[in-house]
C-alpha cells in the first residue's frame, strides 16, 4: 500500500535556455488512465439503474457456479451473483473515495495554503502536525475508531480522510510557496492587492493542477484503503457488497474456487491502476515547461 | 550540527508526548464504562465495581493518564481487563514476529526497487524501461493482502511448495520457520518494491538532470560511471526519506498480512483485541505502533546530516 | 600553427526540428575563438555537440576532428568520448553554482579529474589539486580543498570548474559564458584566469558568450551564429569594426549604447528572434532583415574560401560602410544638481533618510547568536521630480532590498522612508494607498512577473482594480498600445508571448494606474541584447511621455548611463559615491566605483588596445 503522506514521484523536466522544448510527447498514462477510471465510474453508476441479478440473491441450488452465460463471472457460497457484487461494489469504492478525498483536500488545501501564506509559526506547527498524523495511517485510525464507535462506511471515511489530509497540505504548501516566490505575486502587493485577495486570485490558481494531481493519487490510495478496511471488515457492514469483503470471503475458497478471489482481486487492481496512471498523466501534462514559450 | 539532533529531539518528544494523549484520551472517550463491557451484560453490580478498583479505573482521568504513561515507558502496561493476562510480555512476545516481518519486507523491497528503479530511470523513455515502469505500475496498484492471497493460491493451493500460514520461532525449526516466512514477506516486499522503485526511479531521473553530473561527465566519467560515483549518493537522500516514511504503511499493510497467513504478530494481537473489546491493549499495540514510525522517521532524518553536508552547517 | 579542432556541417536535431545547422570551424593551437550568438542561436548546442553532451532527445551528425584523437568524435562511442574529455578536450558551463557535486569536497572533485585518466595516483592528485586551487588564485587552497560547494561563492566555484577543466593540460578549452551568472567584478577576474590558464598551457580556447565586449576583450578570432547558422566570421577587430551581415551589424549597433540615433534612440534590430523550428527557410534572417529579397529564401552560401572569415549574405554590407547612428555621450537635457541637499530643496518625491535592515537567519548552531544579515546601513538617497535616477551596484550590495522597503513591501529595521511627502516606513497597508497608486514596479524576469494563469487584460488591469477605476478595460487598451502591443493582445496568456513581449506586458502594467512613479528592478537584465534595446527604447519613450521619474537599478553601468542623468552607487548597503552619470563614469572617485568601472569590459576599450589591458584584480 502506498502512504498518502508520500511526495509522489515526479519527473520535473529542466528547462534550458538555448535547448528547445522537444514538442508535445504523447500521453499514453493520461488516456489509460481516464479509460479504466471512467471504466469503474461507470460500471458504479450502472449499478443503479441495473445489475444482472439482485447482489444480494441467495440462490442456495446455484453455488459456487463457474463462468457462464446466466452468471458472467460465477456465483460465490451462497449463490449470489459475483458480477452484480462487483457491480454494486464499484459503489462502495467510489462513494467511499469521494467523501475520504473530498474532505482532505477542502481541510487540506486551506491549511496548506495557510502554512505558507501565514506567520512562520503557523507554518511550522501545519507541518509538525501533519507530520505527526501521518504516524497514523489511515487503517490504524480505522481501528481506533472501530474499536470506540464500531466499524461502519462513515467510520472508514473519516479514517481515510484524516489520514490524506497531511499530504495535501503539504503538496499545497510546497506549490504555494514556489508561487510565493514569483514576481507577478510581488508585483500583486505593489498593484494594492491584500493577502486574500492574492491566495484566491494567484495562489491557488496556480497551484490547482498540483492539487487535481493530487486528488487522483489519494483516490487511488483511498481505493486501497476501503479495501483493506473492508478485508479485516472495519469498512461497510456485512450487508453492502464491497470488493474488500469479496476477497475476505474468498479466502477459505481458494482451493476450489480461486476465481472468487481473482475477480474482486482484478477490479481493486483495475481501479487503482487507473486512478494511479490518471495521476501520472495529468502531472506530465501540466509541467511548468510546457507552459512557457520555448 | 548538535542543534539539529536536539531539534529533533525536542520534536520527537513532543510527538510522543501529543500522540500518547490522543491515543489515551481516544479510548477514554468510548461511551460505556470499560469494566462493564469487558465483564458482559449480565455481570452483578459489585463484580463490576470490583473490577474498576481492581484496574484503578475509579480514579480521574489524569491519574489513569499519567500511570498508563508511565507504565508504557518502564515497559510495564499493566494488565488487560478481559484477559486479566500482562500485556507487557504478549506485546513482546508478538513484536519479535512482526519485526521478522517488516525486517524480511523490507530487505525484499530495497533489493527489488534500487535496481528497477535505477534501471528505469537510466533506461526511461525507452521499451525496457517503459517494461518496468508499467510492472512497478502494476505492483503498486496490487494491496498486500490481495498480493498475498494470490502467492498463496499459487504456491500453496496449486504447487504445494509452501505453506499458506503459520508461524514458528526461529530457533524452533529454522527450515519451517523460512517456509513460512516467504510467502508474507513476499506480499508485503514485492509490493513495498514496486512503490520504492517508483521513488528511486524519480531520484535517479532528477540526478541525472542536475548539472554537476554533466560536469562529471565532461571530466571524463560515461553516464554510468558518473551517475554511480556521483549521482547515487544524492540520490538517496529522497529515497531514505521514502522508506522511513514508508515504515507506517509497512507496519499497517503487515497488520493486514498477518491476518491473511494467520501469523501471530502485533496485528494479529490488534485485531483481536479490538474484536474482543480490550481497550487497554489495543491502546498498548496503537502506542507501539506510533512510537515505532515516530522514532524511525527522527533516525532518518539524523541520516540526511550523514548524506547531505548542506545540512550539516546549516 | 597545427590545428586542434575541426568542425565539418555539424548539426544538431531534435526529432525533425534543426536546432544547428551545418556549422564548421576550425581553431588552432594557442587560438582564442569566440562564438557569439543570442538565445535561441545555437551556440551552447555547438559547444554541447562537439563534446558528445547533447540532452536526451538530440542528435548530432556532422564530423568533429580533435587533432591526435581518432576515431572522429560525432558517432563515436561513450566511452571513447569519455576518454577524451577531461584529457584532451574540456569545457566550463555557465552555472557555477549547480556545476559542483554538493556532497563531496571541492579538492577531492579535482583530484578526481586528473585520477580518472589514470596519471598519477590518489596522493599526487590531491596534491596537484590544491596546486590548480592556487593557481586559480583561490585563498588558502590547502584549506579550501577540504571545503564542500555550498561553502564557496559562485566566483570562487566557477574557479573550481576551471580547475577541474584544466588539470589534465587539455588541448581544448570550451568555455560557455562563464562570466554571465557572476557579478560584474568577479567576472573580470574569471575572464582572466581563462585566459592566462590557456596561455600558459598553449591551449586552444572556444569561447561562447552573447556579450560583444567579453569576447572583444577575450578573444582574437570570432564566429557569430544566428538561428542555428553561422552567419559571419573574422577576426574581432574585423567582424566588430566593419561587420558585413546585417545581423552582426544590427547586433553590434543594438549591444553599443552609446550609439543612437536622431531622436536619441538605441539602435534595434526589428522583430524578435523566433522560437526554435519557427526560423525561416533559406537565409535564417531574412524575416528581420531590412536588405532581403526573394532572393533570400535560398541558403545563402559563404563567401569565404574557408571557415575562418566570411559570411553568408546576399546582401552583405560593404566593408567600409559605417555603422548607422551618431555616438553621442549621453546628455541629458535636465539640470542636474550636483549634491543631494539641492534636490531635497526642490521637492523630493522619493526620500530615504538613514535607513537600516538587518534580517535574521535561522539559528545555525548552538552556541553564539544566530547570523545577522545586514543588507541596508545607513543608506540615503533622494529623488527629485522628474528626474531618472539609476541606481547601481553588485549582487549583495542592498540594491533589491531598497527597492521593496521603497515600494512598502517591507519596513525598515530602522531609519525613515517617504514617497510624495507621506510616509511610507512605519505604515500599514491601509495607510499605503496613496503608495500603490503612484509608485509601480517593472520587474526583472519576465518569466515570472507575469501570471501564467491570467489572461494579459486581467494582468494588466490588478492595480486598477484595487484603485476601483471606472473604466478598466478602456485603461487597459490605452496602455497596451503605449507599450506598442496591439489589443488582441489583452485576450491571451503569458506563455503565448516572447519574452521581450512580456516586459512590455509588465511595463503597461505598471503605467495602468497612471502613477508619477516608475521603479525598475533590472527590467533588462534578462533579455537579449536586441531586445533590451527595443525595451530601453521603450521606457525612454513612456518616461518621457507621461513625465514620470524614474528609478532605475541594474547592475550595468552602461544600460544607466543611457538612461540616467544621475547614478547613485551602492555597495555593501551604503551609498558610496553619486553624481551625474557621465563624470561618475569618466572620472569615479570613490575606490569602489573605480573598480566597479575599469572591470566592466566595453567593446571600445577592448578594440582599442585589442589586448585590452587586464582590469586590476
Amino acid at each position: 500500500m502506498v502512504d498518502p503522506a508520500l511526495p509522489t514521484p515526479s519527473s520535473p523536466v529542466v528547462h534550458r535556455g538555448d535547448v528547445a522544448g522537444v514538442g508535445r510527447r504523447h500521453n499514453p498514462s493520461l488516456v489509460a488512465g481516464a479509460l479504466l477510471v471512467a471504466l469503474v465510474v461507470v460500471v458504479a453508476l450502472v449499478s443503479f439503474v441495473w445489475t444482472p441479478y439482485a447482489p444480494s440473491r441467495v440462490d442456495t441450488s446455484s453455488r459456487l457456479l463457474g463462468l457462464s452465460a446466466e452468471h458472467w463471472l460465477g456465483t460465490d457460497k451462497f449463490g449470489r451473483d459475483v458480477a452484480s457484487q462487483i457491480m454494486v461494489g464499484a459503489r462502495t469504492t467510489i462513494f467511499v473515495g469521494v467523501i475520504a478525498v473530498g474532505v482532505a483536500a477542502v481541510v487540506g488545501v486551506p491549511l496548506g495554503v495557510l502554512a505558507a501564506m501565514g506567520p512562520r509559526w503557523l507554518g511550522q506547527l501545519v507541518m509538525r502536525t501533519s507530520d505527526l498524523v501521518l504516524a497514523f495511517p489511515a487503517l490504524l485510525l480505522a481501528i481506533m475508531f472501530g474499536a470506540v464507535y464500531g466499524s461502519s462506511t462513515l467510520t472508514a471515511m473519516v479514517a481515510i480522510g484524516i489520514a490524506t489530509i497531511p499530504s495535501f497540505a503539504r503538496v499545497t504548501r510546497a506549490g504555494a510557496l514556489q508561487v510565493l516566490s514569483r514576481e507577478y505575486v510581488l508585483a500583486a502587493r505593489v498593484a494594492g492587492r491584500r493577502r486574500l485577495a492574492i491566495a484566491v486570485r494567484h495562489v491557488l490558481p496556480n497551484v490547482s493542477s498540483l492539487v487535481i494531481v493530487q486528488v487522483s493519487v489519494s483516490f487511488a490510495i483511498a481505493v486501497l484503503a476501503e479495501a483493506a478496511l473492508s478485508f479485516l471488515g472495519l469498512g461497510t457492514p456485512l450487508t453492502t457488497p464491497s470488493w474488500g469483503r469479496m476477497l475476505q470471503e474468498s479466502q477459505e475458497l481458494l482451493s476450489v474456487a480461486p476465481r472468487l478471489a481473482v475477480v474482486p482481486g482484478v477490479a481493486i487492481a483495475v481501479a487503482v491502476l487507473g486512478f494511479n496512471l490518471l495521476g501520472d498523466g495529468l502531472r506530465d501534462r501540466y509541467d511548468p515547461k510546457l507552459e512557457r514559450a520555448s | 550540527m548538535l542543534l539539529r539532533v536536539l531539534v529533533r529531539a525536542g520534536v520527537l518528544a513532543a510527538s510522543l508526548a501529543v500522540s500518547s494523549v490522543v491515543v489515551f484520551g481516544f479510548l477514554a472517550a468510548l461511551p460505556g464504562d470499560p469494566a462493564r463491557v469487558a465483564l458482559g451484560v449480565n455481570a452483578t453490580e459489585e463484580s463490576v465495581a470490583a473490577l474498576r478498583t481492581e484496574f484503578g479505573l475509579d480514579r480521574s482521568l489524569g491519574d489513569q493518564y499519567v500511570d498508563w504513561v508511565g507504565g508504557m515507558i518502564t515497559g510495564d502496561p499493566g494488565r488487560s481487563y478481559v484477559s486479566k493476562a500482562e500485556i507487557g510480555p504478549q506485546l513482546a512476545d508478538r513484536m519479535q514476529v512482526t519485526l521478522w516481518l517488516v525486517a524480511s519486507a523490507t530487505l525484499i523491497a530495497v533489493i527489488i526497487a534500487l535496481p528497477a528503479g535505477t534501471l528505469m530511470a537510466v533506461r526511461h523513455g525507452r521499451r525496457s524501461g517503459l517494461l518496468l515502469a508499467g510492472l512497478s505500475q502494476l505492483g503498486v496498484a496490487v494491496p498486500a493482502f490481495l498480493a498475498g492471497i494470490l502467492l498463496i493460491t499459487l504456491f500453496a493451493v496449486r504447487l504445494r511448495w509452501l505453506p499458506s500460514g503459520g508461524w514458528t520461532p526461529p530457533v524452533e525449526d529454522p527450515a519451517m520457520f523460512l517456509r513460512q516466512l516467504t510467502l508474507p514477506a513476499l506480499a508485503l516486499g514485492v509490493v513495498q518494491g514496486a512503490v520504492l522503485s517508483r521513488y528511486v526511479r524519480s531520484a535517479v531521473i532528477d540526478v541525472l538532470r542536475e548539472d554537476y553530473l554533466r560536469t562529471a561527465r565532461a571530466k571524463g566519467l560515461t553516464s554510468l560511471r558518473a551517475l554511480w560515483r556521483h549521482g547515487l549518493r544524492n540520490a538517496m537522500v529522497p529515497v531514505v526519506t521514502v522508506l522511513g516514511l514508508q515504515l507506517a504503511t509497512l507496519l499497517i499493510g503487515a497488520v493486514v498480512v498477518e491476518r491473511v497467513f494467520v501469523v501471530p504478530g502485533l496485528g494479529k494481537l490488534l485485531l483481536d483485541a479490538v474484536a474482543n473489546r480490550d481497550l487497554l491493549l489495543v491502546q498498548a499495540v496503537v502506542m507501539v505502533l506510533v512510537v515505532a514510525v515516530l522514532v524511525v522517521n527522527f533516525v532518518v532524518d539524523l541520516l540526511y546530516a550523514v548524506l547531505d553536508p548542506r545540512l550539516r552547517h546549516g | 600553427m597545427t590545428t586542434v579542432l575541426t568542425v565539418d556541417g555539424l548539426s544538431v536535431h531534435a526529432g525533425s526540428t534543426t536546432l544547428v545547422d551545418d556549422l564548421g570551424l576550425q581553431i588552432r593551437r594557442g587560438e582564442r575563438v569566440g562564438l557569439i550568438g543570442e538565445s535561441g542561436s545555437g551556440k551552447t548546442l555547438t559547444a554541447l555537440g562537439i563534446l558528445g553532451l547533447l540532452p536526451e532527445g538530440l542528435a548530432a551528425t556532422g564530423t568533429v576532428r580533435l587533432a591526435g584523437v581518432e576515431p572522429e568524435l560525432v558517432g563515436a562511442s561513450e566511452r571513447q568520448l569519455a576518454d577524451v574529455r577531461g584529457r584532451q578536450m574540456a569545457m566550463v558551463f555557465q552555472e557555477p553554482m549547480t556545476a559542483l557535486n554538493p556532497s563531496m569536497r571541492v579538492g577531492a572533485q579535482v583530484a578526481e579529474a586528473i585520477t580518472i585518466h589514470g596519471a598519477r595516483t590518489d596522493r599526487e592528485a590531491r596534491r596537484t589539486a590544491v596546486e590548480l586551487l592556487g593557481q586559480v588564485r583561490l585563498p588558502d587552497p590547502a584549506a579550501l580543498a577540504r571545503a564542500y560547494p555550498h561553502q564557496l561563492s559562485g566566483g570562487q566555484r566557477q574557479r573550481v570548474v576551471l580547475a577541474i577543466a584544466l588539470a589534465n593540460d587539455p588541448a581544448l578549452l570550451i568555455c560557455d559564458e562563464p562570466s554571465t551568472a557572476l557579478d560584474v567584478t568577479v567576472q573580470a577576474q574569471v575572464l582572466d584566469l581563462v585566459v592566462s590558464g590557456v596561455e600558459a598551457r598553449s591551449a586552444a580556447l572556444l569561447f561562447i558568450t552573447h556579450d560583444l565586449a567579453v569576447v572583444a576583450t577575450v578573444c582574437e578570432r570570432v564566429l557569430v551564429m544566428y538561428g542555428g547558422r553561422l552567419v559571419e566570421a573574422g577576426t574581432v577587430h574585423d567582424v566588430l569594426t566593419a561587420p558585413r551581415h546585417p545581423y552582426t551589424r544590427g547586433l553590434l549597433a543594438a549591444s553599443d549604447l552609446e550609439r543612437v540615433d536622431e531622436r536619441g534612440r538605441l539602435m534595434t534590430i526589428p522583430g524578435s528572434v523566433p522560437p526554435a523550428g519557427q526560423f525561416p527557410a533559406g537565409c535564417v534572417f531574412r524575416n528581420r532583415c531590412p536588405r532581403a529579397t526573394a532572393e533570400c529564401e535560398t541558403v545563402p552560401p559563404w563567401s569565404g574560401r574557408d571557415r575562418d572569415s566570411g559570411f553568408a549574405c546576399f546582401h552583405p554590407y560593404g566593408a567600409d560602410e559605417p555603422l548607422p547612428g551618431p555616438v553621442a555621450p549621453r546628455s541629458p537635457v535636465a539640470a542636474i544638481a550636483d549634491d543631494l541637499e539641492d534636490t531635497a530643496r526642490g521637492g523630493a518625491v522619493v526620500s530615504v533618510r538613514d535607513v537600516h535592515r538587518t534580517y535574521r537567519r535561522p539559528r545555525t548552531s548552538l552556541r553564539g547568536r544566530p547570523p545577522v544579515v545586514h543588507a541596508l546601513r545607513g543608506m540615503d538617497l533622494e529623488v527629485g521630480a522628474g528626474e531618472r535616477v539609476g541606481i547601481v551596484g553588485e549582487s549583495g550590495s542592498g540594491k533589491s532590498t531598497l527597492l521593496r522597503l521603497v515600494a512598502g513591501l517591507e519596513q525598515p529595521t530602522s531609519g525613515q522612508i517617504s514617497v510624495l511627502g507621506q510616509a511610507v516606513s512605519g505604515q500599514r497597508e491601509p495607510q499605503l494607498r496613496f503608495l500603490r497608486e503612484n509608485l509601480q514596479l517593472v520587474f526583472q524576469d519576465p518569466m515570472s512577473s507575469l501570471d501564467p494563469r491570467m489572461r494579459v487584460r486581467d494582468i494588466v488591469a490588478e492595480p486598477l482594480v484595487t484603485q476601483r477605476h471606472r473604466r478598466p478595460a478602456e485603461r487597459v487598451r490605452e496602455v497596451l498600445e503605449a507599450v506598442g502591443l496591439d489589443h488582441s493582445a489583452a485576450d491571451r496568456y503569458p506563455h503565448q508571448f516572447s519574452g521581450g513581449q512580456r516586459q512590455r506586458i509588465s511595463i503597461a502594467r505598471a503605467l495602468a494606474p497612471d502613477p508619477r512613479i516608475l521603479v525598475a528592478d533590472e527590467p533588462v537584465s534578462a533579455l537579449d541584447v536586441s531586445l533590451r534595446a527595443q525595451v530601453l527604447n521603450l521606457i525612454n519613450d513612456l518616461v518621457d511621455r507621461f513625465a514620470l521619474t524614474l528609478v532605475f537599478v541594474s547592475h550595468d553601468l552602461a544600460v544607466v548611463r543611457h538612461l540616467c542623468e544621475r547614478v547613485v552607487v551602492v555597495h555593501e548597503g551604503v551609498v558610496v559615491e553619486s553624481g551625474p552619470t557621465d563624470r561618475i563614469y569618466a572620472a569615479p572617485e570613490h575606490p569602489y566605483t573605480r573598480q566597479l568601472v575599469g572591470a566592466i569590459p566595453t567593446l571600445r576599450r577592448a578594440l582599442a588596445g585589442h589586448d585590452a589591458p587586464r582590469p586590476e584584480v
